[in-house]
């Protein structure tokens, strides 16, 4: 146990790449220890203005999906674990480390915090645990989130209607005390009890609210840090105030947060420019701007850009010289400096930086796989020459798929010229056209090149496994016997239980894909803010919401 | 009335239908049975004929559907909230719009000719083709960041914070407005019954006011009805530039997410408006000429 708790913590780093975003100050770092030694320091005023770039789309933590909710709901609930400032998952509402039960890990004991509240002063049970989990896998409730947590027993059954939500491998033996079961042992199971999707819910408050919860300030329940308020459900303001219910209080130093949406990245650079924000995000050309200033902060996201091929489609694609020569013909390098500069990293492989680290010796994903798309003009068009003699033609024509933003557009635009001069009468036909059309047109199989994308959760097996020959949004409709034997053992017992093979099996995953060019890795995206130097305590994540201010503190 | 209104929703719902791909903000992650099941939560698995009478019999009880971007916000409460800013800054714009540029327009048409005039009506031509964010981000910049006198954005500051924004909103109806007023009024200042009023001594100002902007206000009129629709339901630039909660981006944002209820919900609500301001216009025809007659049914003369 004592084993695989710590290769769970090991390859926690991998999950998270936490930044203490306290800079070089000598005064204090992200941790809580150290930030208690600089309470002398601390400003009279304890209020911070915080910005985010959207709406909340929804308090419900349940129905969560994406970031800006994510990060907004981590502000005022809580779950069984979370991420601290030396990037390991500390228990939260659990009083420790999920115990196994059985040989198999595949079910667990979970003991929780004696004395938990709600913020309304109800005890928070193990009940309430049951409650929302049961709420997440409802089809009733529509929950977007709920197959990221399949491996819990049932759990895909239920959200498909086939069986009831008393059956969900969930069970509060006591108040304090609760037995869970997964189909397959996890190793990221202690991470993923920290998203917000599996937080508790009080179900006294839920059902007062019926469908009307998380609709407002007045209808959410916190039990995090803070509580939520003033947020009328679709404003561009609100406000959390010290919840003082929350069982970690003493380490809370803010008393206020106010939280303002801003839109448009100049706006928010003058508004923090003159004082009246801590935080402004950045994005395109401000990236260009502040990239040197002290107070830029960019944090790497899992989101990863690729150019795909409708290999089911075209028959040009599917030969193996031609995917390889389009691969080698482009710069990533040139491409996120030069093209995009706004913060992203050129990929180097399909899973990106930050999300796995080894178990052997802790090196991220990337370090260890080395360069794995990269470029070389000269081998390109001589893969060219050699795919022109197999397909018996020298023109191709492509059309390029791209959203009709201003960036895909010029990613597009820099596609084209990269490949058409490396590959002399191969032609790209640019479209750009609404995201949710090209969407559907990569979901029918039936496009040639298309600029695609895949964010990460914690296992980073959902970047390779996009190729599974039965998964539905395997767009190039890669089939692969071998390949699909590859993934099988990732996700089998064996290697979830064995994370070196499995590491290594990552690995092959990867190497396999790009070896065939069955797909064309791009670019890596990223966050980018600016932030108040006298703001101190921010820890910053690769994975999930990308900052958490909970523990922040402003000093003189 | 009604029957355009009916008109529009039904065209817009089933136009709606096209829309490639479905409202699921996660939509790349879901897999097809678990859009089946969310469809079937929305009634969207139901045949479009039955899904427009369930909508539209919503409708007639007051109920809108709920947002599936916002959670499942009540449309009604999506209009409710965000839809007073936007209201304010269009109501003042239109003030701020029509009353400068009716003086814009009377100063060049009695000055015709003259610097005046050419500045003005240069300064109508820079208005009528400069889209309005791009005055939004020029008066942010100097009034706000240069000489600090007006708020930067935000919606924290009383009328203070709705200066910047009204006033960029306002650029397009006083650039319209000027340029409508002066060449009526260059016509109606050299007609027959102007040249009498002035022969019989009245002073020139009182002619252009009295006599000559009562004539020469009808065409704009006409045109200020359906100017007056798209101030009230907000801008999406301005609003977001001064970062503004109104509602003029919500529109944009349903359709690009496929946000059925929404859209039909702000559909009714631009067309309503619509048609309410054109009966307005038509009642200030008569107001404002008595020649021109609401006529019911056809009239022997």
């Amino acid at each position: 146990m004592k084993k695989i708790s710590k290769r769970v913590s090991a390859l926690l780093g991998t999950l998270l790449m936490v930044v203490a975003l306290t800079g070089c100050g000598s005064n204090a770092s992200g941790s809580n220890s150290s930030s208690k030694s600089s309470t002398g320091n601390l400003a009279s005023k304890q209020v911070l203005n915080w910005v985010t770039t959207a709406e909340i789309p929804t308090a419900d933590s349940v129905k969560e999906y994406d970031t800006v909710s994510s990060e907004q709901i981590d502000i005022f609930a809580e779950g069984l674990y979370k991420i601290n400032g030396k990037n390991d998952p500390v228990p939260a509402l659990a009083a420790g480390k999920p115990q196994p039960t059985n040989s198999a890990k595949t079910q667990y004991i979970i003991n929780l915090k004696k004395g938990l509240k709600w913020s309304n002063g109800a005890p928070l049970t193990a009940n309430d645990f049951v409650f929302a989990w049961r709420r997440l896998f409802d089809p009733k409730t529509a929950a977007q989130n709920a197959s990221v947590y399949f491996n819990i027993k049932n759990a895909q059954a239920i959200s498909e209607g086939k069986k009831s939500v008393d059956q969900l491998g969930i069970k509060a033996l006591s108040d304090t005390k609760l037995q869970i079961d997964l189909i397959n042992p996890d190793p990221y199971f202690e991470e993923k009890l920290s998203s917000e999707n599996l937080f508790p819910q009080n179900e006294k408050f839920v059902n007062s609210k019926g469908s009307k919860y998380g609709s407002s300030s007045a209808d959410t329940l916190s039990n995090g840090p803070f509580v939520l308020t003033d947020w009328d459900g679709t404003g561009l303001t609100w406000k959390y105030v010290k919840n003082k219910y929350y069982w970690d209080k003493k380490n809370i130093h803010l008393n206020q947060i106010n939280v303002q949406v801003l839109k448009n990245t100049s706006t928010g650079v003058n508004l923090f420019q003159a004082g009246k924000t801590d935080a402004a995000p950045l994005d395109g050309d401000f990236v260009k701007q502040f990239q040197k200033d002290p107070r830029y902060h960019n944090v790497l996201a899992l989101r990863a850009t690729n150019l795909e091929f409708g290999t089911s489609s075209n028959k040009y694609l599917q030969n193996e010289n031609l995917r390889k020569a389009i691969s080698l013909s482009i710069n990533r390098e040139q491409l996120v400096n030069n093209v995009l500069d706004d913060g992203s990293r050129a990929a180097t492989g399909i899973i990106p930086k930050g999300i796995a680290k080894s178990p052997v010796d802790g090196k991220d994903f990337t370090e260890v796989a080395g360069n794995q798309s990269p470029y070389n003009k000269a081998e390109a068009t001589q893969l060219w020459n050699k795919a022109k003699k197999e397909l018996g033609t020298s023109k191709i024509a492509f059309t390029l798929l791209t959203d009709d933003s201003t960036g895909a557009g010029n990613v597009g635009q820099y596609l084209q010229s990269q490949i058409e001069s490396a590959l002399p009468g191969v032609t790209i036909n640019i479209s750009n056209v609404p995201a949710k059309v090209r969407f559907q047109k990569m979901m029918s199989y039936k496009f040639d090149l298309a600029l695609g994308g895949w964010t990460g959760d914690f296992d980073p097996v959902s970047f390779p496994q996009q190729f599974y020959s039965t998964f539905e949004h395997n767009h190039a409709q890669f089939k692969d016997a071998n390949y699909d034997k590859l993934i099988d053992k990732i996700n089998s017992p064996a290697d979830l239980k064995n994370l070196e093979q499995r590491w290594n099996d990552l690995l092959a995953a990867q190497k396999y894909l790009l070896d065939r060019a069955v797909v064309v890795p791009l670019d890596q995206g990223s966050e980018n803010y600016l932030i108040n130097p006298k703001v101190k305590g921010i820890v910053t994540h690769n994975l999930g919401a990308p900052f958490d201010i909970t523990r922040a503190y402003l000093v003189k | 009335m009604i029957v355009t209104l009916l008109l529009i929703s039904s065209v817009t719902f089933l136009l709606m239908q096209k829309l490639p791909g479905s409202p699921y903000g996660n939509e790349e992650k879901l897999t097809n049975v678990q859009k089946a099941v969310m469809n079937h939560q929305y009634g969207l698995d139901k045949p479009v004929v039955v899904q427009y009478l369930y909508y539209m019999v919503g409708v007639a009880k007051g109920n809108l559907g709920v947002s599936l971007q916002f959670g499942n916000q009540p449309v009604s409460k999506i209009i409710a909230t965000r839809i007073g800013p936007s209201v304010q800054l269009g109501i003042q714009a239109l003030i701020i719009g029509t009353v400068v540029g009716i003086l814009f327009g009377i100063i060049s048409a009695r000055f015709q000719n003259t610097w005046l005039d050419t500045s003005t009506s240069l300064f109508a031509i820079l208005g009528g083709s400069v889209p309005n964010f791009v005055f939004a981000v020029l008066l942010q910049l100097f009034f706000a960041i240069d000489l600090k006198w007006l708020p930067i954005g935000l919606w924290d500051n009383g009328f203070a914070s709705s200066i910047l924004p009204s006033l960029a909103l306002a650029i397009t109806p006083m650039a319209d407005s000027a340029r409508f007023i002066r060449t009526e009024m260059i016509d109606v200042l050299h007609s027959d019954y102007i040249e009498l009023a002035r022969s019989t001594g009245v002073d020139e100002w009182t002619v252009a006011f009295r006599y000559g902007l009562r004539n020469a206000v009808i065409p704009l009129i006409t045109i200020l009805g359906p100017m007056v629709a798209s101030l009230l339901t907000g801008s999406l630039v301005v609003e977001q530039i001064f970062a503004v909660p109104g509602i003029g981006e919500q529109f944009t944002k349903s359709i690009l997410s496929n946000d059925y209820f929404t859209i039909m919900g702000l559909t009714i609500l631009y067309s309503t408006l619509l048609v309410i301001v054109i009966l307005i216009v038509d009642i200030l025809y008569v107001l404002i000429d008595p020649r021109i007659r609401l006529i019911g049914g056809t009239r022997d003369e």
